[in-house]
């Protein structure tokens, strides 16, 4: 397994890892859609998996592919009170667009 | 270690108790069980254990800023009573989500693996964001929760990412081991632009310039006790858990990110003066000083020494207490006027001159006016800054100190001025003004034998 891995160098992981962040930072700051703005912050956190696994592999050190795994569990957190907190603005709002949400003054 | 575990049992209690419809009588058990908590924290000083392998380790640094979180919390669940006293909804569950984020807090200032900092930052956040929006038929309410949602998690995913660099650069996520390995790194670039995350996505959750935009608006829109625990507690925690990482794993190449960080003090220290000087909301105009309050503490961290972890913990002892009585005497007049404008403290000290005189210390020791304790604390950054070679920093940060004298300055006026805002009476509450008190002797105390806090770490 790890040879397949390592037939890759690790600069293209890391290439890889950072352009699938920054897409997840864009989609964060110009999408206007809350639901969208999740997506994005689990490509961001997705992103970091595939690296930590890479890097795990390379030097041969479990304590990054362990760590992948409490990675998950802090997205599932975050995706339940996420989409909780929209269900008690969207009965209040009838939106889910933030741009609906201009009471306090950014 | 023996507050973590009772501090979780705690808050699972707490929230089995919502069964039987108890509501504020459940502070009977929180409060006690806290102060206990405090004394069984502060019986470890000087142990230095570790345990789960190493993940967590309770040296006098941890064992002091805990102490001083759990001493926090339990001073705001004495605001609490004030605050969910009409509530008709069941209140266990917002306690046990306050507790559960205490308990994030303590892991996040005693971590010795960066695993269990990032679990502490997310059970310290994750109550944090239902709580914002624990006001559910608000729509101010539910906007801060969600803001707070959205830029936190922005925040978390950044901060891990940083994480995963350090991991790639220095093969290990135990701190000592991050230390022993960041010289020989293969991949010093990897390091610079982890470190720089880190930094960046921790300065979110204690407010610092440029990721301090959610602050104002989260900060108007939660209930206001979640208001003053999150200027306090979450403030503090993130610092304690910023200045120990640092210290521990970066100490020796601290070239790599001293410069950046001097900036962003600087910044936080302008932005957050000027733009304090023309709020007229108490809430918005306490989360602005706080930003100005993290731009000191910042200070802390640049020089990185002993020294300074003193300072840090006298500073954020000094500032939480005078944060709490000010958002105490403010949950008073808010409950009196119904009203979040400064202009409800006018005339205050006709109608309540007990008020007037907390509402005096707070702000006077926000300010730094001797001889209260938030004087010291900018006293013993500021020397400990000028120590270590940061001496423009300071005098940018006297410099700000005398722009934000004005705006404390301005509410105390206010609380001075002949003409009354509101004819409704203000009435006292035992507990409330019990906080009152030992927060307002504590500052005193502090401000006329700031030596007793010293070499504690």
């Amino acid at each position: 397994m790890n040879e397949t891995i390592q037939s890759i160098p690790l600069n293209y992981y890391i290439v890889l890892s950072s352009a699938l962040f920054c897409i997840g930072i864009l989609g964060v700051l110009v999408k206007r859609n809350a639901i969208i703005m999740f997506m994005s912050i689990e490509l961001m956190l997705n992103a970091v998996n595939l690296l930590l696994v890479a890097f795990s592999a390379y030097s041969q050190n479990p304590a990054g592919q362990t760590f992948v795994f409490f990675i998950m569990i802090i997205a599932a957190v975050e995706v339940a009170v996420g989409l909780a907190i929209l269900v008690m603005i969207f009965r209040n709002v009838h939106s889910i667009d933030i741009e609906k949400l201009q009471n306090l003054k950014w | 270690m023996t507050a973590l575990i009772i501090l979780s049992l705690l808050g699972i209690l707490v929230l089995m108790m919502g069964l039987f419809h108890l509501k504020n009588k459940v502070l009977i058990l929180i409060i006690p069980v806290l102060i206990a908590g405090i004394f069984l924290n502060a019986n470890e000083y000087g142990l230095n254990a570790s345990y789960f392998s190493q993940m967590v380790h309770f040296d006098n640094f941890a064992i002091s800023f805990s102490s001083l979180l759990i001493l926090t919390t339990t001073l705001i669940f004495g605001l609490c009573l004030q605050q969910y006293k009409t509530s008709k909804k069941p209140v266990e569950d917002i306690y046990a989500l306050i507790i559960f984020s205490l308990v994030g807090a303590i892991c996040m200032v005693s971590f010795n693996n960066l695993i269990m900092f990032i679990l502490g930052l997310e059970i310290m956040s994750v109550p944090l964001y239902v709580l914002a929006g624990s006001n559910r038929e608000n729509v101010l309410s539910n906007e801060a929760s969600l803001k707070y949602f959205l830029m936190g998690a922005f925040a978390s995913a950044i901060v891990i990412f940083g994480m995963t660099l350090i991991f790639g650069a220095t093969n290990s996520f135990q701190l000592d081991e991050i230390r022993n390995a960041v010289s020989g790194t293969k991949m010093p670039g990897v390091l610079q632009v982890g470190i720089l995350l880190f930094i960046g996505g921790s300065l979110f959750k204690a407010a610092a310039v440029p990721f301090h935009f959610w602050a104002p608006d989260v900060y108007q829109g939660s209930p206001t006790v979640i208001t003053a625990f999150m200027a306090t507690v979450v403030k503090t925690a993130a610092f304690a858990g910023l200045f120990r990482f640092m210290m521990v794993a970066f100490q020796d190449i601290s070239g790599l990110w001293v410069n950046i960080l001097v900036i962003i003090t600087i910044a936080t220290l302008f932005l957050a003066n000027f733009s304090a000087l023309s709020q007229t909301d108490f809430k918005r105009l306490m989360a602005y000083s706080g930003i100005s309050h993290a731009g000191y503490m910042l200070i802390a961290i640049l020089v990185l020494n002993m020294n300074a972890a003193d300072a840090l913990f006298f500073y954020s002892v000094s500032y939480s207490l005078a944060t709490i009585v000010a958002f105490g005497i403010f949950l008073t007049m808010k409950n009196a006027t119904g009203e979040y404008s400064l202009e409800i403290f006018k005339g205050l000290s006709r109608k309540n001159p007990f008020l007037a005189f907390g509402l005096v210390i707070a702000f006077l020791s926000l300010a730094g006016i001797p001889p209260l304790a938030g004087f010291f604390g900018k006293y013993f950054i500021f020397t400990s800054a000028i120590k270590g070679g940061f001496l423009t920093v300071v005098i940018i940060a006297i410099i700000n100190t005398m722009i934000g004298a004005y705006y404390y300055l301005k509410v105390l006026n206010m609380a001075f001025t002949k003409d009354v805002y509101h004819s409704a009476p203000v009435k006292n509450h035992l507990l409330l003004d019990a906080v009152i008190v030992f927060a307002a002797i504590g500052t005193l105390i502090l401000g006329f034998f700031p030596g007793l806090l010293q070499g504690f770490i």
